[in-house]
């Protein structure tokens, strides 16, 4: 990198953090509110038996 | 077309279609940020200036257009909520909001990195990058006023006049530059005359920006099934998705 590696490879590096961790967090709290509501309906099921 | 962005803005078909979509705007951004690395890393000659030091151009400029396209996607979808009253409109800018702080943060940081070697100081207060940290702060601010109210339909309409009144904010930050006399360079690639930047560095640029471009639209269609979900967790469509996935 000419010099400049100190530079540009943590600039690319916390880049892939961040959009890397978007990805993951949206992912998994998409299955958290899922896994969330099915267990609610579950136990709904279950009051009413 | 009026019947379909009725059909649009039905969370439930929504829901449906945005999964796909989703994925495939993921497929793309991956193919586009690899050709872009590729491009801007490898392809691309050094600078005759700045030698591999402006490299940080390929994360900097699309982090920082991404951050400014971003915020007037949020204005306008809260806008439209405001006016309509269409609650899945609040959701998407809801949604955008913490990928636009993202990027955001992402152009000061790599812009700090960048102006290190080529300026002498990590950070300056000059009007470029003060109105970007003035931006960031924009979202932060629609992010926790959005969520501060039991009834979300309050933190919806807060929000979105927060982030209309904002707006201003993102002629200021394209026009700092010229406005005031900034260290922070001027235009390269949106100005009169076109671009000044060679070609074989200009296309490496532009692979990226449309691969953040659909990286957000990836990213945003997860997060808005994801709180359109949770939102409508008490209507009959809700049930349906919760019992068959």
């Amino acid at each position: 990198m000419g010099g400049y590696a100190a530079y540009v490879w943590p600039a690319y590096g916390i880049v892939a953090i961040v959009m890397i961790a978007n990805v993951v967090i949206a992912r998994r709290r998409h299955r958290r509110v899922l896994a969330d509501l099915q267990r609610r309906v579950e136990l709904d099921g279950q009051e009413v038996a | 077309m009026p019947k379909f962005f009725h059909q649009l803005a039905s969370p439930p078909h929504f829901y449906r279609i945005a999964g796909p979509w989703a994925r495939w705007f993921g497929w793309i951004a991956l193919v586009l940020i690899l050709a872009g690395l590729y491009g801007g890393l490898w392809w691309a000659p050094p600078d005759y200036q700045q030698g591999d030091g402006f490299r940080i151009i390929y994360i900097h400029v699309p982090s920082a257009w991404m951050s400014l396209f971003i915020y007037v996607t949020m204005a306008i979808s809260a806008g439209i909520g405001l006016i309509w009253r269409i609650k899945l409109a609040h959701v998407v800018a809801a949604a955008a909001a913490p990928i636009g702080a993202s990027f955001t943060f992402l152009a000061l940081v790599t812009g700090s990195l960048w102006g290190k070697p080529m300026w002498g100081t990590y950070w300056v207060w000059d009007a470029r990058l003060t109105s970007e940290l003035l931006l960031l702060f924009l979202y932060l601010g629609y992010i926790s006023l959005n969520r501060a109210f039991p009834d979300q339909r309050t933190g919806d309409r807060a929000s979105a006049i927060l982030a209309l009144v904002g707006v201003i904010n993102v002629p200021i930050i394209h026009y700092s530059v010229q406005w005031w006399n900034t260290l922070h360079q001027g235009p390269t690639v949106f100005k009169a005359g076109g671009p000044s930047i060679a070609p074989d560095m200009l296309i490496p640029l532009l692979v990226m920006a449309l691969g953040f471009m659909a990286y957000f639209g990836s990213v945003v269609l997860i997060r808005v099934r994801t709180d359109v979900l949770e939102r409508e967790r008490h209507k009959n469509w809700a049930q349906l998705v919760v019992e068959n996935e």
